[in-house]
């Protein structure tokens, strides 16, 4: 057996075996399978209870998630509306411009009706010639003859003796 | 011959034979998590205290070494044999942890108070530090201090040679396949780490 000859690195391999003393803090390496195991079983039980509990713990532990979250759905809301009104103002827009088949049909909200019709709608039978407060009083009666018209029906006396 | 029989016979009733590793390897594909229990505690202490030299800091190495051993169980299935799991498992770790460390660039932390007080007792240790260097005034702590502040300054391949070979004793052709590289660029490494650490650590080094 022949002696290796030194190496220039020994007394530095001596120096860095100080590392393997080097310890984690007491019982640390005890409970870390416990850790993992732990770690692993919520994993599964997440995995098999569905999307919305997967959604739900990304956000309790994932702050990013949720703020992300929060500003997607904030600026879709937003975008959504400036969206809506954009649009409402365009048809608004097209419709004082409109040329063709459309534009030669009345306009509901703009066409004045005629007199007559303007008239007949506003006091339908001349309902609205009267008023609780002045009583109607008929001052001339029709031509057909009525026996309850003055002059020709006369009060008699009626006697119940006979 | 000789150690092939040996290895034959049988063992006593009463004596339980640990499983071998593929055995729990197979047993946990198969969502035994009592077998992989059994992998986690037989090498949580290699694996965590590379990432903990690696990282030099515990609640780091902590979160890697927990991330590492779900991720090995995750792609379990992955694991072909054709190394041994533990070879594998380091590689998860060794990636992960370089992953973290160029993030982590900026971040320095060095814990110091971790060194078991046995170190004392060390012969070999109490041989360079009482005997051999200048410095004999030198406690460990601060022997400690210099130390890892030498490994700090390595590039993080570097660290990681010196770390697996030098502190934790495995093998050029072991760290190759852990590094994904032939062992001639491990040697290479080696070299070129060792001699950046003996030129930060001369004055302890000094015959």
């Amino acid at each position: 057996m022949t002696n290796r000859p030194p190496d220039e690195f020994d007394r530095l391999r001596s120096l860095l075996s100080l590392k393997r003393h080097e310890q984690p803090p007491p019982g640390y390496l005890e409970h870390l399978p416990d850790r993992i195991l732990a770690r692993l079983q919520k994993d599964e039980l997440r995995r098999e209870s569905g999307w919305w509990q997967w959604f739900v713990d990304c956000f309790e532990t994932k702050p990013v998630v949720v703020c992300t979250y929060g500003f997607v759905v904030s600026s879709l809301l937003i975008a959504g509306f400036r969206v809506s009104q954009t649009m409402q103002d365009e048809s608004l827009a097209s419709t004082k411009d409109q040329t063709g088949w459309l534009a030669a049909s009345p306009d509901p909200l703009t066409v004045v009706p005629s007199t007559f019709l303007q008239s007949h709608f506003a006091n339908p039978a001349g309902l609205y010639n009267y008023s609780s407060t002045e009583p109607a009083v008929q001052t001339h009666y029709s031509t057909i003859p009525n026996r309850w018209s003055s002059g020709q029906v006369r009060p008699e006396r009626v006697s119940y003796s006979e | 011959m000789i150690q092939t029989a040996i290895a034959r016979v049988k063992p006593p009733e009463h004596e339980v034979v640990p499983e071998t590793d593929l055995a729990l390897v197979s047993r946990s594909r198969e969502g035994d998590l009592r077998a992989y229990d059994e992998l986690i505690r037989r090498h949580q202490e290699r694996i965590y205290a590379t990432l903990y030299h690696m990282t030099s800091n515990h609640e780091d190495a902590n979160d890697l070494a927990q991330e590492t051993f779900i991720k090995a169980y995750k792609a379990i299935k992955s694991f072909k044999g054709d190394s041994s799991f533990f070879t594998w498992l380091y590689r998860i770790g060794v990636n992960k942890t370089l992953n973290f460390l160029k993030q982590r660039k900026s971040r320095v932390q060095m814990s110091l108070n971790d060194l078991d007080f046995n170190a004392e007792h060390d012969p070999d240790l109490v041989a360079l530090i009482c005997e051999k260097t200048p410095r004999r005034e030198a406690n460990l702590a601060e022997l400690q201090e210099k130390l890892n502040a030498g490994m700090r300054k390595l590039s993080e391949t570097h660290r990681l040679v010196i770390t697996l070979h030098d502190v934790q004793g495995l093998s050029h052709e072991e760290i190759g396949k852990i590094m994904d590289c032939n062992t001639g660029t491990v040697r290479s490494r080696l070299f070129y780490a060792r001699q950046e650490m003996k030129s930060y650590l001369a004055e302890y080094l000094e015959q």
